[in-house]
């Protein structure tokens, strides 16, 4: 809609950079300068061999090896649960009237204010962490799967009727079908809310490895380069999670005709 | 061009039916339409049963609890009895902490909401309607982005120190994550056909985005505002549970120390309920806003 | 003959006019006709006159009405096989292709998995879409998916095929070369057809017989025979007197 000057593809993705390139130039000159006495200041340099150091030792990798462990067991469990709980749901008006009501209050309570409930219940070790990671993964994974169910267009479980499906042939032959991308939006939801929990959980249920306690190192030593670094590697672990979880879906999509047009 | 040839018709004969294979039914008089009273026998107990089932999981839930601390099956420390949170729920509503903290945390995420939601639709709407912001800012923007307001605290903590800033920075941040996201969306999705019959009628630039694109923007932009508030609750609680000395997160964070599950469980409880006004409240908000729009789904299927 | 086809007795159905009003409408009043097997029947009627309706009565979706559905003399009970259906919008599994599309209607019948696969092949190419067996509803036209509808429909060969608006959705050539396809169809499988459209000619062009409905409330105004060889001739002036005599009708109500 806007008056495009004709501008090439490539000269447009080269625009992109120009704005971390500027910021990374002004930081290098802002350290350097010593335009802030603040030991905060770390130069780019520094984090760069911070960075260096952190990937060649063992540590890191055991750190990272500990979030995901974490983060997927959280999700297995979550999404298993979830799935289960979301099909009851969706499937049975009896065990909605029973149960929606009370879930939907209980999705209200905002995820964190679970912690210090769950740190009593279930310690500060990988138990409390996972407990808490399936928590985050299951409210998505119930939310849509129960939606995706439900909103099953009427016509299509007409045409069920019509050619005397059972209620069993129905379920599998056209209502999870039906609901397959709502359910795979809600699995998607659960690896971005876990990646974010594991992290929550680290930062707030402090004991063990991972990279969550890399990133409160560096804050309590006052290290800004590990923990600009220690971002660095969580928003990363976060965009590779949210990019698998794309594929998959795209395969999914491709394999059940609902191609993206 | 040569025209077509246009053939004379042939004079129309008049209708050469036998008539006898007609079957004439009596015509129909014409009646007003029949309105039929049915009576309606178990109403009332489906009534009952659908206002009653609800309640039935929350009280067996209740009861098991109740049970539980009785028979000493968990002990107070880890599961305080229902009396004791309900006791101390009220202890904090009469005494009026619940109030001030109440009142704290929620000028905490109504400023920052408010200044991210600036933020949010400045920053979308600049980059809807210039390719070239776009262009320069998105890719910036989608990279920090993939990192979570848990991962920022620290560095925010770093930079900002523990007071209020850091409350306000962090839950404008969580806020404007997604107002950007949906503004921009909403800009992008300005409906083609519309903005055509625009430029026909000569709308200049701002006719058309004042009178086509936002009209067409509104349910997306509040989807955004919602999601963002959501967010920014949230990051709320998050932030309080760090670094605060007032807050319903600070409450829990208290309780928790001092092992006083009873006040954990009672703030946990305010912040669901503080979280589901405030869903409810979009909700009503949303259904006036759409009001007189067609569904969007299935409206051709 | 009449305990050999399918016969509604007065057949009333009403609608709360509102969701939860106690206050109802008569949508259907008192239908009553008798189909012999192998009766090509056209209903047609403006938009409201419960044509689509009674459809659903027959198919069995909607078993809420006062009267008796008979086929071969006994009440229907519920959808059954013997009932097929082709709907307006095609109503094809989106995640299936055309092959699996066609063999739903073939789920719960005792073939063998050989037989069942060789039904379905015969199907498709009776509508002639051999070529697109693999295709997904999303990469087929409308017209293509309609004619995968009616293969559907008739793959669990049944006694009575309901058809409605089955060619509402589609453009004017594609409808008119679908039109001479059914009619070739029915001729191939000599079995019953009601045929639901809100389209005159295309009633006149299909129909045995065709059976005028009126709205408020909706009920049988007049049943035509039409007494033309097949296939018909859309030029031929005794189908446009009829045609012309169907249409008066509609010129009366309004």
């Amino acid at each position: 809609m806007s008056a495009v000057i004709a501008v090439s593809p490539g000269s447009r993705r080269y625009r992109g950079w120009v704005l971390p390139i500027a910021a990374i130039a002004i930081w290098w000159l802002a350290s350097h300068q010593g335009w802030s006495q603040s030991g905060l200041l770390v130069s780019p340099e520094k984090v760069a061999v911070t960075a260096w150091e952190q990937i060649t030792s063992d540590k890191f990798w055991r750190a990272i090896c500990a979030s995901l462990t974490r983060n997927l067991s959280g999700f297995f469990i979550g999404t298993s649960l979830g799935l289960v709980l979301g099909c009851l749901l969706g499937l049975s008006r009896h065990f909605e009237r029973l149960v929606g009501p009370s879930f939907n209050t209980f999705k209200q309570i905002s995820l964190f204010a679970w912690i210090p409930l769950i740190s009593v219940w279930f310690g500060l070790g990988d138990v409390a962490k996972v407990a808490f990671l399936s928590l985050a993964a299951l409210v998505p994974v119930v939310v849509n799967t129960c939606d995706g169910l439900r909103s099953v267009p009427p016509n299509l479980l007409e045409v069920a009727r019509v050619y005397g499906f059972s209620r069993w042939q129905t379920i599998i032959g056209v209502m999870l079908p039906a609901a397959l991308p709502s359910i795979f939006t809600g699995l998607y939801l659960a690896l971005v809310y876990s990646w974010l929990a594991t992290i929550g959980a680290e930062y707030l249920l402090v004991s063990g490895e991972g990279i969550g306690n890399t990133l409160i190192d560096g804050s309590e030593h006052f290290m800004m380069d590990l923990v600009l670094f220690a971002m660095v590697v969580i928003g990363l672990v976060g965009w590779s999670l949210n990019a698998l979880a794309r594929v998959c879906e795209r395969r999914m999509q491709r394999l059940y005709g609902i191609a993206p047009r | 061009m040569a025209r077509a040839q246009t053939a004379r018709p042939e004079p129309y004969a008049a209708p050469a039916l036998p008539r006898d294979n007609v079957k004439r039914l009596p015509p129909a008089p014409i009646r007003p339409v029949r309105k039929v009273e049915i009576p309606r026998t178990s109403q009332g107990f489906a009534n009952l049963r659908r206002y009653t089932e609800p309640w039935l999981l929350p009280l067996v839930l209740l009861g098991l609890w109740y049970l539980g601390v009785e028979r000493g099956w968990l002990s107070e420390q880890v599961l305080p009895p229902p009396a004791y949170v309900y006791q101390t729920l009220s202890d904090l509503i009469t005494s009026g902490d619940l109030w001030i903290n109440a009142l704290a945390s929620m000028q905490r995420v109504v400023l920052g909401f408010a200044l991210g939601a600036s933020i949010g639709v400045v920053l979308g709407a600049a980059m809807g309607l210039s390719r070239t912001v776009e262009d320069y800012l998105l890719p910036t923007f989608n990279a920090l982005v993939q990192i979570p307001v848990l991962a920022w605290l620290p560095f925010a903590l770093l930079v900002f120190g523990i007071g209020e800033p850091l409350k306000y920075v962090l839950i404008a941040k969580a806020a404007t994550v997604p107002i950007t996201l949906c503004t921009l969306q909403a800009f992008h999705q300005a409906p083609k056909g519309l903005l055509e019959v625009g430029r026909a009628y000569g709308f200049s630039r701002w006719q058309s985005v004042v009178g086509i694109v936002l009209p067409a923007a509104v349910p997306t932009l509040f989807t955004g505002l919602r999601l963002g508030f959501t967010k920014a609750w949230l990051s709320l609680v998050v932030v309080e549970l760090v670094a605060s000395s007032e807050g319903l997160g600070y409450l829990i964070v208290y309780g928790r120390q001092l092992f006083q599950l009873d006040l954990v469980m009672a703030a946990v409880v305010v912040v669901g309920a503080v979280g589901l006004l405030i869903d409810r409240g979009f909700d009503y908000v949303e259904r006036r806003l759409n009001r007189g729009r067609p569904g969007t789904a299935g409206a051709l299927s | 003959m009449l305990n050999n086809g399918l016969t509604l007795e007065n057949i009333s159905k009403r609608f709360a006019s509102r969701p939860g009003s106690t206050t109802q409408l008569q949508v259907l009043d008192n239908i009553q006709l008798d189909i012999a097997p192998g009766e090509f029947i056209s209903i047609v009627g403006a938009s409201g006159c419960g044509k689509s309706t009674l459809l659903r009565l027959i198919l069995g979706l909607d078993e809420e009405y006062d009267g008796r559905i008979l086929i071969n003399g006994k009440p229907i009970a519920g959808t059954g096989l013997e009932r097929g259906i082709v709907f307006q919008d095609h109503r094809l599994f989106p995640w299936l292709n055309v092959e699996q599309n066609v063999a739903v209607g073939l789920k719960n019948s005792a073939l063998s998995s050989a037989e069942k696969r060789d039904t379905v092949r015969e199907h498709i190419e009776l509508v002639g879409l051999q070529d697109f067996i693999d295709a997904y509803p999303h990469q087929i036209s409308g017209g293509m998916a309609q004619r995968v509808a009616i293969a559907r429909g008739l793959v669990n060969r049944p006694s009575v095929l309901l058809l409605d608006e089955p060619l509402g959705a589609l453009d004017a050539l594609t409808r008119a070369r679908l039109q001479g396809e059914l009619q070739n169809i029915w001729a191939k499988e000599k079995i019953t057809m009601i045929l639901v459209t809100h389209d005159v000619d295309e009633a006149v062009f299909l129909g045995d017989r065709v059976v005028v409905m009126q709205p408020n409330p909706g009920r049988i105004r007049r049943i035509l025979d039409v007494d033309l060889p097949r296939p018909r001739n859309r030029s031929d002036s005794r189908f446009i007197a009829l045609r012309d005599d169907v249409l008066s009708d509609f010129a009366e109500l309004h």
